[in-house]
């Protein structure tokens, strides 16, 4: 099982597809839409995806098949630990709980793997110890 | 009188006298009360470690040749006090550079001094009889320099308010990233570790207290501003921002660590300062203070939504609950942010009971008690 973050992108030609129904009902995906935004020409969604090491591929190598191109969302967000003061202003403001207060150490954690780039915890760090890899 | 500020600092010079940081007080009296915990203890060390808006360092540059009465003055770009003897400076944490981009000021340009880095120093002066010379542009450092000390007229807060915001946008504040519709909430103290959460009444603290600052050492000078005792108190601490420190002490032996630059986005710059106090413990009363848990301190929320003096009290919250991660408010879940580095107050308290324990921090009998009453007023 693996479960990872996707960055897709959709076209006004295959804006309309169901992508949560393919994944669930083709590939015995399950998928969780962290965000989408998404018009009649097209937009992004960010989501991940929960299955087999063959089915997530398969998915992805059909994705890409009807257009919607796939990006892996890996090490978006960096923190600067030399920068960092601990000080927590990034916890409350980061959507999907990336960052925690260690209860033992009182250090600020961060774990990468959660975040979906969303750029909110930029503007609360003040000492620019947070960065994330543009979007292209 | 248990005991006696010689007697502890004799104690000290033996490396007897026995330490405890005020987070680990609090079970020591938890299990053997106040009375019998005030014996073994000596001292009970504190440590905030925040963004502290009202500090700055006072600077003397030296005379150049011919010399010059400098009226106009920047450090790195960062606009510094003219108004002072020919080549005496106060710099401001909030003062802000003034080339484009933004993000640094006064408060980085003291972490750099402390950093042992080089700072870009521009002047001005009209040119007189006495300073003929009209400019000069040189690059300074804490060597260079003659006398270079920080002095913050407010610091180390005694409590201070959870903000959160009823708006419905996101507001960008002091009290750091606020989002809409409550979204969020966020505090400032140290709580069980700040420093005059532990002496509420200042029964200890006074002018010439010697402190931890900024990584070296430092005294209690007066009383912040906006020192007050209004406030009304909960298991004997006041349960909003109340008194103040006005502190100061040589950027040399500071260590930068201690005492960073920040860039509060939509706010300004500022600067985050290490404080450390320590406490004799003369009495029992004086050890129950220092016990004082996350649980016992409470401190109002606040809508910072409303562009008001007085804000809204939408409730009252505990340090545990604040620390937990998330309150409950008004019918209302939120998340919690700090905004001040409780690891850091610890290292601080930690810190300088190590160098009590080695006899390289004695303690000072203070020359003067700070105010037992004070009130804040408005400007109309
Ligand atoms: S950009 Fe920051 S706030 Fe947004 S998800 Fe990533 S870590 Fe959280
Ligand atoms: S806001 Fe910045 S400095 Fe503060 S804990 Fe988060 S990453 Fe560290």
């Amino acid at each position: 099982m693996i479960d990872r973050k996707y960055k897709l992108k959709f076209t006004d030609s295959n804006v309309h597809d169901s992508v949560s129904y393919i994944l669930v009902s083709k590939f015995n995906i399950k998928p969780n839409v962290h965000q989408a935004r998404i018009d009649g020409s097209g937009g992004r969604m960010i989501l991940s995806m929960v299955g087999s090491d063959s089915a997530v591929d398969a998915a992805i190598e059909y994705l890409r098949s009807i257009d919607i191109s796939v990006e892996l969302m890996e090490n978006f967000v960096k923190r600067d630990d030399r920068r960092c003061i601990d000080c927590g202003s990034c916890i409350s403001v980061c959507p999907t709980f990336a960052f925690e207060l260690n209860k033992k150490t009182w250090e600020v954690m961060l774990d990468t793997n959660k975040c979906i780039s969303c750029g909110s915890c930029l503007s609360a760090c003040p000492t620019h110890a947070i960065t994330l890899k543009m979007n292209p | 009188m248990i005991r006696t500020y010689d007697e502890i600092n004799e104690r000290i010079k033996q490396r007897k006298a026995v330490v405890l940081t005020a987070e680990e007080v609090i079970d020591l009296v938890k299990k053997k009360g106040a009375e019998k915990a005030a014996e073994e203890v000596d001292v009970v060390t504190t440590g905030t470690f925040g963004a502290m808006c009202s500090s700055g360092a006072f600077i003397n540059f030296g005379h150049s040749d011919p010399p010059l009465r400098m009226t106009n003055i920047t450090l790195n770009g960062v606009q510094a006090y003219g108004g002072l003897a020919a080549v005496d400076t106060y710099i401001g944490a909030t003062q802000m550079a003034e080339r484009n981009g933004g993000g640094y000021g006064g408060g980085h340009v003291i972490e750099d001094l402390v950093a042992g880095k080089k700072i870009h120093l521009v002047a001005y002066g009209p040119g007189t009889d006495c300073y003929t010379r009209k400019s000069i542009e040189t690059l300074i450092s804490l060597d260079t320099v003659n006398e270079a000390y920080m002095y913050n007229p407010r610091n180390a807060y005694q409590n201070y308010a959870v903000a959160t915001n009823s708006s419905e946008r996101t507001l960008q504040t002091y009290m750091g990233k606020l989002l809409p519709n409550y979204g969020n909430a966020t505090y400032s103290s140290a709580g069980q570790l700040s420093p005059l959460l532990n002496d509420p009444h200042l029964n200890t603290i006074g002018v010439g207290t010697r402190i931890f600052f900024g990584g070296g050492i430092g005294y209690v000078s007066w009383q912040g501003t906006q020192f007050n005792t209004q406030p009304a108190e909960v298991n004997g601490v006041p349960i909003g921002g109340s008194r103040t420190l006005a502190l100061i002490g040589n950027l040399r032996g500071m260590d930068r660590e201690y005492v960073r630059g920040l860039d509060i986005f939509g706010y300004g710059t500022s600067l985050a300062v290490g404080v450390g106090v320590p406490i004799p413990i003369l009495s029992a009363d004086i050890m129950k203070r220092c016990a004082i848990s996350d649980e016992e301190i409470f401190s109002q929320v606040l809508d910072y939504g409303v562009s008001s003096r007085s804000r809204p009290v939408l409730g009252r919250v505990s340090y545990a609950e604040l620390r937990s991660g998330k309150i409950e408010c008004g019918g209302r879940t939120m998340r919690t942010s700090p905004l001040s580095s409780y690891r850091y107050a610890k290292r601080i308290a930690e810190k300088l009971k190590n160098w009590i324990e080695n006899d390289e921090f004695a303690l000072t009998i203070p020359s003067m008690p700070l105010p037992g009453e004070g009130s804040v007023r408005g400007l109309r």
